[in-house]
């Protein structure tokens, strides 16, 4: 299995569709290396996924993932299979992990007289629960989602870094970032005049707004590597202010800035 | 600082906060820092004012503020005989704030700007630079006394305006 953390240099390399075809080609060029790719960028949610939303313990969920990767999609090439005008790739991953989790609770259950063998799942709680219910897309949009803002910050991070702008990211850290991840105060606006040698109020007005641009911007390109449009990136951006129950003008009480 | 790898932890409604980053109008400021940043815009150099393109003959204006000794804004709206052409450029600088949608300063704030640059010209200058309808005037010049994050040296220029426009006195 892929080695999964957030220190690569990009969790979303290029457009998705194509890599899921060279993905989907045993013995093409470059297969490989884009099945690679694929895992990188979708074990995370699905592991999130499992974890979070279905109650499987993170060892468990490794174990899960790892036979999921080999059984499914080296052995039975999940990948060819996968169709992009029946709906986005990450729901065709969701399906097909559901099914595989029941396959393996269901085999549990059978192994339940045999108690020194491990499990990867508990039948008795898990099957219920996955038997009942179709995956959920939205559940597994959430970890996505996630996942596409933890990548647009840190491309935002490196870019202020890179092109030495520190106060930027400073600035947007201490007005927006904290007080929507940790619930602080913003920095109150003496005290950013203070720290930063702002001269004017639109001094600082523009590096805020400079701030929020460039998040924009990362968001967009992180999404625009697999959404295919557009119009996906626009839809894909609303569905996660669905999914996260952001309306486009909400705040946090008092976190205007 | 936070890290942008906390984000596995962040609650959904963290992460529709940031989500409302990427969608456009939203506010710059809070609405307690109004009187930070009004004495901010008061103690900043008269250049904002001239660099956004509402003043003519941005050169002459800028060696008639050097002669006159003004350095900021608060200079301008309390010198005794400032050049009316500055405070037309104030006044216009405030306009521009009010109608531009992402507030480069607030816009509660940009209206106190724009009433004492009106009423600086006034007092100061004998002009009027507006075309408001007296009543109208009065309504701003009493909602601007009646915020209470105003400095007390702005206050008593409103108060002074509203006196001299509308004949009452606070």
């Amino acid at each position: 299995m892929p080695k999964q953390g957030p220190s690569r240099a990009s969790v979303f390399p290029t457009t998705d569709w194509t890599m899921v075809g060279r993905a989907g080609k045993r013995g093409g060029a470059g297969h490989a290396q884009a099945l690679n790719q694929l895992l990188v960028r979708y074990l995370p949610a699905l592991k999130a996924h499992l974890t979070r939303h279905m109650g499987i313990p993170p060892d468990q969920a490794d174990d899960l993932l790892q036979a999921f990767v080999t059984n499914k999609v080296l052995e039975h090439d999940l990948i060819s299979r996968a169709d992009h005008a029946k709906g986005r790739f990450r729901t065709f991953l969701l399906t097909s992990l559901h099914r595989f989790v029941i396959g393996v609770a269901r085999a549990e259950g059978a192994k339940k007289r045999c108690p020194s063998q491990g499990r990867f799942v508990d039948p008795e709680k898990t099957l219920p629960l996955l038997e009942s219910a179709p995956p959920s897309a939205d559940a597994l949009d959430l970890e996505w989602g996630r996942a596409v803002l933890t990548e647009c910050l840190r491309r935002m991070e490196a870019e202020c870094e890179k092109k030495k702008r520190q106060v930027l990211w400073a600035v947007f850290n201490d007005r927006i970032l904290s007080p929507a991840l940790e619930g602080s105060e913003p920095l109150p606006y003496e005290e950013l005049v203070r720290r930063y040698g702002f001269q004017s109020p639109m001094q600082v007005a523009a590096v805020i707004a400079a701030g929020k641009r460039l998040f924009r911007q990362k968001l967009y390109d992180v999404i625009a590597e697999y959404a295919r449009s557009q119009t996906e990136i626009e839809e894909e951006i609303q569905d996660f202010q669905r999914i996260f129950g952001s309306t486009g003008n909400q705040t946090r009480s008092d976190s205007r800035t | 600082m936070a890290s942008t790898r906390d984000l596995s932890r962040a609650s959904v409604e963290s992460l529709g906060l940031l989500m409302n980053i990427a969608s456009a109008g939203q506010h710059l400021w809070r609405p307690q820092e109004a009187g930070a940043v009004l004495r901010h815009l008061l103690d900043a150099s008269l250049q904002p004012l001239l660099a956004a393109g509402h003043a003519p003959n941005v050169p002459r204006l800028m060696n008639a503020a050097a002669r006159l000794g003004l350095r900021t804004i608060r200079d301008l709206l309390h010198h005794p005989s400032p050049p009316v052409e500055l405070l037309r450029a104030s006044k216009q600088f405030a306009k521009a704030c009010i109608d531009h949608s992402d507030n480069p300063v607030p816009k509660e704030v940009a209206f106190m700007l724009y009433y004492a640059s009106i009423v600086a010209a006034r007092l100061r200058c004998n002009c009027r630079i507006t075309s408001l309808p007296d009543t109208t005037l009065s309504e701003g010049l009493h909602w601007a006394l009646r915020q209470t994050w105003l400095d007390d040296e702005t206050r008593a220029l409103i108060a002074a305006g509203l006196e001299n426009f509308t004949g009452q006195t606070v």
